[in-house]
């Protein structure tokens, strides 16, 4: 994956941001060594405390030497315990994998390889991703959600998949990535940041509204225009499946299938006449759409084009794109509209 | 950070009950029936709630119910605030609680309160066994913490006992730092539950006929004492407690009116060495403390009385750990007179009863006997009548000195004692009853003695002209074996006693003086070790003259060194358990050689088992089950749990094909 244009740091960032030490990893893994690794109790831990404290002062009135001992013992547990918090996230190695691109709304998903070296399992390690703005102002738990908890047996290597909320098109650095644990008490919550010091891709969203059509289709296959903005079960010939990928929509989707259990389908339709188009950013302008707009919709004929398995090129404001067809070509396209300036 | 509102398991919640079973069964002798019946069913309830995937009682049943349980317990305990009613109370809420805990936050909240109910068993006992004991519970709390701390999927339920305990095994290093060096303050911080301390035996402060025989049916431990020296012998060992001066009708009582403390303190001269002794003195919830006739010092926060009984400002309601200094010869009050006071005390008897004992000191009196002979003549009536010794007197009638004197002639040291003082007074003799104990068994194995509650006596000590207060025995008139060789030899019919102090019960005695010896340490080094002790201890330690910051100093110093080499051993790699698999792993190549497979370096245990099993398709299932159990050692989720013995026992059975 490419890396972006270095942000300027021109933006004021706050010093809790700055402060932390973080663990970097970009070609090679990340050691979350000890200085990377920061502690605290958590709520039970605390209340754990407030009991400590409730049975040193019972033991101290009825003088109680077993009170004491009891109550000492338990203390230097939640010591130990505090110990083995620490160490169950020391020295785990993380290594960034991919970042698999998908469209706006989707969760990305950063798969990321985290390695033990030390001949220990490491219990319920979580990895998640703090930072999104949009979720504090709708106040949902979304980190909750997009945490991903996992055991590290000793001396492998375990995948983790991490899903990151995507809300705008374009090239975004990945945020700062949270692994953290409460093993084995739940008293103490240990963690560690990592920065993977790597991009993720959004490609745009793709326009619902499929009433826009490209002029230039209409003088190269007129018939298969009106077919797209059609059921897809007319009169198209079924003609396989292939498994499901980003940008799909669901009507496209062999629902039976994946209720059968055999994994999300996509259905496909043999086209016509693979004849070429071009979609034009100029194309776009006769329809009353603004900017994002304009983007959304070249996008879906982008889809559909490659749905129909035709060939189509690309002609943006930057550049333009070749016609050809495949996996490449298409995902080319969308990339080259998700790094479209913003307006 | 916590997910406080994840629901748990069945899984999850079959580990809490067993945690709280384990409680309910630690405080189970404390508690009443119905709140044991009640917890169990609660329990058991919400265990198929949790199976049957019921719903949970609303709170419009639950609330009335928890009403109705706390007024039980208040009627059941005639309140709600003693020490017995609030562990009921507690048990009773937790288990109403189980009823509406499905989260993440309500297991912790359990867990948390589970861990301060196990705590509370001490203030019942603290002995070795509920100690041990109340390890159980704390594993398995701590077992069922981890369990919930791993939440993504079921945990193996070896697996999170055996890291309950090693978690706290080596949590026992910084507890015993905290142990020895943490300041004990002295309670109380605040007030004490009325019935904190029911159920302490030992002496009372009257005496009335047939309550000392309760007392030396009890054969639970008064005291222990550890003499510095020579042993004095059996006779001398009299323990000296409450002094009573004051009879009324059938009982004796101390005399605590305001005048007896203004009451000058008897002169004692004292011959010959002193005794030097440690007592450990079992609580008894009184403030007198025991001491070998006569003390000549008292410990701190206590005094030595008139008539020399040690009393301590508080009652005694810990194991208490004091020095003694006695002198066995000694002349008490001789070189003076016995003031008005004094002399109306010693004499003072109720004359409105007992008409022949009257007449018989009248006839003394009268024979004008001297005070000596009067004492004289009651012995030997004592000594050449058929007087008994015996634990189950008649019961005595209306004029009970008569009764006892004249008709029953059959009766225990206080029946002795208080008749013999009540005639002694009617003679004009001034006389006064000591309680106490008499006697003691040597532990050889701890080199100390046993007091207990069945060696509690009374005597009598008699004033006389230039000798001052005089120790009268007259049960060792009656019964010499009771004062020289104990009570258990006194007694023809050995059933009355406890059975701890039967005679000829030589190998179980041999059996409990060892235990007692173990208890003795434990008394003396866990529980014992208050603020003196600690005292002691850091002043041997860290010098005499140490400070406050010099403990908050080694506090941290030592548990920082001990914490830095916890971690040291924590961090290092376990790559010894690796070549420890592949030790085992070894053995199972060896064997293969041995029968022309040559296994190559490159070649995976899978590859290898395909390749034997190929040649020898009967071992096919073995060879299998070996690569398998290899690959989930070396790589596997399974690493330290019961696979190592499965391997070893796999490869021991190809061996022998």
């Amino acid at each position: 994956m490419q890396t972006a244009e270095k942000i300027k740091p021109s933006k004021f960032t706050p010093f809790w941001k700055i402060w932390p030490r973080v663990s970097q990893a970009s070609t090679q893994a990340a050691t979350l060594n000890s200085r990377n690794i920061y502690i605290i109790p958590t709520r039970w831990g605390l209340l754990y405390m407030v009991m400590l404290f409730a049975m040193l002062a019972g033991s101290i009135n009825y003088t109680l030497s077993m009170g004491f001992a009891f109550t000492f013992l338990l203390a230097s547990l939640a010591n130990i315990a505090m110990l083995h918090t620490w160490r169950n996230l020391l020295h785990c190695q993380v290594q960034f994998l991919k970042a698999v691109p998908v469209f706006v709304g989707q969760n990305a998903m950063i798969e990321l390889t985290i390695t033990e070296t030390k001949y220990r399992t490491r219990y319920a390690i979580t990895a998640k991703f703090k930072a999104n703005e949009l979720d504090k102002k709708s106040k949902q738990p979304t980190s909750m959600h997009l945490a991903t908890t996992e055991d590290i047996t000793a001396a492998t290597t375990q995948a983790f998949h991490s899903a990151l909320k995507t809300q705008t098109r374009g090239l975004h650095r990945i945020p700062r990535l949270t692994l953290c644990t409460e093993f084995p008490l739940s008293l103490f919550y240990a963690w560690s940041y990592v920065d993977l010091n790597h991009d993720y891709l959004v490609y745009p969203t793709p326009a619902s509204n499929t009433d826009f059509q490209p002029s230039s289709i209409a003088f190269s296959s007129q018939s298969n225009a009106e077919n797209t903005t059609t059921n897809h079960q007319g009169d198209e010939d079924f003609s396989g499946h292939r498994p499901y990928q980003l940008g799909d929509t669901p009507k496209q989707i062999n629902w039976k299938a994946s209720s059968r259990g055999l994994g999300l389908l996509t259905k496909q339709y043999e086209s016509f006449s693979p004849s070429l188009i071009h979609f034009s950013w100029a194309d776009t302008a006769h329809f009353n759409l603004n900017y994002e707009q304009r983007i959304s919709l070249l996008t879906r004929w982008v889809i559909d084009a490659n749905q129909r398995k035709q060939r189509y090129g690309l002609n943006l404001p930057r550049g333009n794109i070749a016609p050809s067809n495949g996996e490449m070509h298409y995902h080319t396209c969308l990339k080259a509209l998700a790094l479209m300036e913003t307006a | 950070m916590s997910h406080a509102q994840t629901k748990l398991s069945l899984h999850h919640l079959q580990w809490l009950l067993v945690s709280l079973a384990l409680i309910l069964l630690l405080h189970a002798e404390h508690l009443p029936l119905w709140v044991i019946l009640g917890s169990v069913s609660l329990g058991i309830t919400r265990f198929f709630i949790e199976k049957n995937h019921w719903r949970l009682p609303k709170m419009l049943l639950l609330l009335p119910v928890t009403l109705l349980a706390g007024l039980g317990i208040g009627l059941t305990f005639h309140g709600l605030f003693g020490r017995d009613a609030s562990l009921a109370l507690l048990v009773i809420m937790l288990s109403l609680k189980l009823m509406e805990t499905k989260t993440l936050r309500d297991y912790v909240l359990i867990i948390i309160a589970g861990y301060f109910l196990t705590a509370n068993v001490f203030l019942f006992s603290q002995s070795i066994l509920i100690s041990s004991f109340s390890i159980l519970p704390l594993v398995f709390l701590t077992a069922t913490l981890i369990q919930i701390s791993y939440r993504h999927s079921p945990l193996d339920w070896q697996f999170s006992l055996k890291l309950a305990g090693k978690l706290l095994l080596q949590a026992i290093p910084v507890m015993l730092i905290l142990f020895i060096l943490f300041p004990r303050i002295p309670g109380p911080l605040w007030g004490i539950p009325s019935d904190s301390y029911s159920g302490m035996t030992g002496l009372s402060d009257s005496l009335s006929f047939g309550n000392l025989n309760q007392l030396i049916k009890n054969g639970s431990i008064a005291f222990r004492v550890e003499f510095k020296g020579k042993l004095p012998q059996q006779q001398q060992l009299y323990w000296r407690g409450p002094v009573l001066w004051h009879q009324e009708g059938r009982h004796w009582r101390m005399r605590n009116l305001p005048e007896n403390n203004s009451l000058p303190i008897e002169n004692l001269t004292t011959t010959g060495e002193a005794t030097h002794y440690i007592i450990t003195l079992e609580p008894h919830n009184r403030t007198w403390l025991l001491m070998l006739d006569m003390p000549t010092y008292a410990p701190q926060d206590a005094k030595i009385s008139h008539d020399y009984q040690v009393i301590s400002q508080t009652p005694v309601r810990n194991r208490m750990r004091f020095e003694g200094v006695s002198y066995l010869q000694y002349q008490l009050g001789a070189h003076q007179t016995l003031s008005a006071r004094e002399q109306t005390m010693a004499l003072k008897i109720e004359t409105n009863e007992n008409p022949r004992t009257l007449a018989l000191a009248q006839l003394w009196q009268t024979s004008k006997l001297s005070a000596v002979e009067k004492v004289n003549a009651a012995l030997h009536k004592f000594r050449n009548e058929p007087f008994i010794y015996t634990l189950s007197p008649p019961i005595l009638g209306d004029n009970p000195v008569d009764d006892f004197l004249f008709n029953t002639k059959k009766g225990f040291c206080e029946h002795y004692a208080s008749s013999f003082v009540y005639l002694m007074r009617a003679a004009g003799v001034p006389a006064r009853i000591v309680t106490g104990y008499q006697g003691g068994e040597l532990n050889p194995n701890g080199n100390y003695m046993i007091v207990r509650q069945s060696d509690a006596h009374a005597w009598a000590e008699v004033w006389l002209q230039n000798q001052g207060w005089v120790r009268v025995d007259p049960t060792a008139a009656v019964s010499p074996d009771r004062i020289e060789q104990g009570i258990s030899n006194a007694l023809p019919e050995a059933d009355e006693l406890p059975f701890m102090i039967r005679p000829n019960n030589t190998w179980f005695s041999t059996l409990y003086l060892q235990w007692d010896a173990v208890n003795n340490g434990w008394n003396q080094w866990v529980l014992g070790y208050n603020e003196q002790k600690q005292l002691s201890v850091l002043s041997q330690l860290l010098g005499k003259h140490y400070r406050t910051s010099d403990i908050v100093f080694w506090l941290i110093a030592t548990i920082s060194t001990v914490m830095l080499i916890t971690t040291y051993f924590l961090l290092r790699t376990t790559r010894k358990k690796q070549d420890a698999l592949q030790k085992i792993y070894d053995l199972y190549l060896k064997k293969l050689k041995k029968i022309g497979i040559t296994p190559s370096t490159t070649e995976t245990a899978t590859e290898l088992a395909t390749r034997v099993s190929l040649l020898h398709p009967t071992q096919q299932r073995l060879t299998d089950e070996i690569a398998e159990t290899y690959n989930a050692l070396r790589f596997g989720k399974h690493y330290e749990s019961q696979y190592w013995d499965k391997l070893k026992r796999l490869i021991q059975e190809f061996s022998r094909k």
